[in-house]
């Protein structure tokens, strides 16, 4: 018997908002409910869960999807690289035997429920290095942190707040193609960008990813049990990676080294394919400058040439390298980082209408957590 | 004078204190409290910072702390307009950052007390050790 093959079979989302008005639970099961019938299947084809480390758990959604019979589930810690990660583990489980169909989700409100500052004392690693030499200091937030990526960069290569800024825009003209986003109908200038509250210097508000209220589901099931009502996506290559000094930003010899800079050679050697083979990307848009680094350090560009390929307009629909057609984290919403793996999906299934990239057939996914975990993901369809 | 110190008086406002008898962090709030900056030193005689658990991939638990300069360059800064922790709530816009040490591989994060709108990467730095009450002394960053 053949090694069973797994494939991205469906897709599921709520509407994102700043008040649902609903429980994560209620979330967590319109979103799976979705990409069920997305792939065509039934609840009770689920064998296998993967929740996020913050929301409604497996067993949530074993008694809200009345599942008689899960045989896997697992939870990967990587903060908002974990879906990505998490695609892996779900082609783990399939590829062994040891599940059929497994669904990652992500729930949250994220808005109008905890906030992200009152996430972060049960996510974050090296919890005494955060409480005893930083909180201490006023250094606090996840802008903070990353702000300290974004000022050496613009230090050693000349990064301006105007790169910061196209990434913004970028995003925020994407989301107005996209009416299910927070910022649909909501254009950003250049002026309005920058006159923008200060956060955390280099980032100003606009700089800043959404808080949201909603959830993402994706399913994970085996390629003999796809249906034909939507095309399957196939996972080309998914790999995780961790910084040197995973635990402390700080003392990071090579400053802009993330978990990516290890994970995205891994995940293109396993699909066969180098980053210029890319038809569109999905950046883990936390801030304006991470979608730089990461460009970098997935091997879009060379290290500090980010900025001017930003600028150039080259992450645009229409530009060589089309970054987050719904309009990211930072215009679309924030669901962790896996609705960037549902929109995915979507373009590689050419449904996405007015943001659609023409002709799709390779998509990478990043995904960034914490102090720099790293994910990427190859997706392809036939 | 633009280069002149803001001499905020941090012990005034009700900012989050460290643990110091937080374990792995104790050599180090011994020495603040003594006017040093201390790191780990491994029986090779390698600096770690910030403290682990063991030698960094070796099994040596034997690890004792050592003084280190309290000057060095500014590496990398924020200026923080917006905060949710108190005391620093009341203190924004303010600028924290890091400062690699003098002839250690080692870089140190700490509030800056100085014109977050003037600082440069490179600058001079020294350690100014702020003594809240008998057993914490937090060491912020002034120009040198």
């Amino acid at each position: 018997m053949s090694r069973p093959k797994a494939v991205i079979a469906g897709v599921g989302q709520t509407d994102f908002s700043k008040d649902s008005g609903r429980s994560v639970q209620t979330l967590a099961l319109q979103a799976a409910f979705a990409a069920i019938d997305d792939a065509g299947l039934q609840p009770s084809d689920v064998d296998g869960l993967i929740p996020y480390k913050i929301g409604p758990s497996s067993e949530d959604l074993i008694a809200g999807l009345g599942l008689t019979d899960v045989r896997f589930s697992a939870s990967t810690h990587m903060g908002g690289a974990s879906p990505v990660a998490s695609l892996r583990t779900a082609q783990l489980a399939i590829e062994s035997g040891q599940a059929d169909a497994v669904l990652l989700f992500v729930a949250r409100n994220g808005r109008s429920g905890a906030r992200v500052a009152a996430r972060l004392g049960a996510q974050v690693p090296g919890g005494a290095f955060r409480e005893g030499l930083e909180q201490p200091h006023g250094f606090s937030t996840p802008a903070q942190w990353y702000a300290l990526f974004a000022r050496r960069h613009m230090i050693e290569y000349g990064t301006t707040r105007e790169q910061l800024g196209a990434v913004a825009i970028t995003m925020r003209n994407h989301a107005l193609l996209n009416p299910a986003a927070m910022m649909y109908g909501k254009p950003l200038t250049m002026e309005e960008y920058a006159s923008s509250k200060l956060i955390a210097d280099p980032y100003l508000m606009f700089d800043c990813c959404l808080e949201t209220d909603g959830a993402s589901a994706v399913l994970v099931t085996r390629d003999d049990l796809v249906t034909g009502k939507t095309a399957p996506v196939d996972l080309l290559g998914v790999a995780e990676g961790h910084a040197d000094s995973a635990d402390d930003i700080v003392n990071r010899r090579d400053f802009f080294q993330t978990g990516l800079t290890k994970a995205a050679p891994r995940a293109f050697a396993a699909a066969g394919l180098q980053p210029a083979d890319v038809d569109l990307a999905l950046i883990y848009d936390c801030f304006t400058f991470e979608v730089i680094q990461q460009l970098e350090e997935a091997g879009f560009v060379e290290r500090g040439e980010g900025g001017p390929f930003v600028e150039e307009g080259h992450i645009a629909l229409g530009g060589s390298l089309p970054v987050n057609p719904h309009g990211g984290l930072m215009s679309e919403g924030h669901i962790a980082g896996i609705n960037h793996i549902v929109e995915a999906v979507r373009q590689l299934r050419g449904v996405c209408d007015a943001r659609q990239v023409k002709g799709a057939r390779v998509a990478a996914v990043t995904g960034w957590g914490d102090l720099g975990d790293g994910a990427l993901a190859v997706l392809g369809i036939d | 004078m633009a280069n002149m110190s803001r001499n905020t008086d941090l012990t005034k406002y009700d900012i989050p204190l460290p643990d110091v008898d937080e374990r792995d962090l104790k050599g180090y709030w011994e020495g603040t409290a003594a006017g040093e900056l201390r790191v780990q030193r491994t029986r090779d005689g390698v600096l770690q910072w910030p403290p682990r658990g063991s030698a960094v991939g070796v099994p040596d638990f034997d690890l004792e702390w050592v003084r280190v300069p309290h000057t060095g360059e500014l590496f990398s800064w924020t200026v923080v307009g917006q905060t949710g922790l108190q005391g620093y709530s009341e203190l924004t816009p303010y600028a924290v950052g890091t400062v690699q040490l003098d002839e250690v591989p080692i870089r140190m994060l700490g509030f800056i007390d100085e014109d977050p709108a003037t600082l440069v990467a490179g600058e001079r730095f020294a350690a100014k050790f702020i003594t809240f009450n008998d057993r914490v002394t937090l060491p912020i960053w002034v120009r040198a």
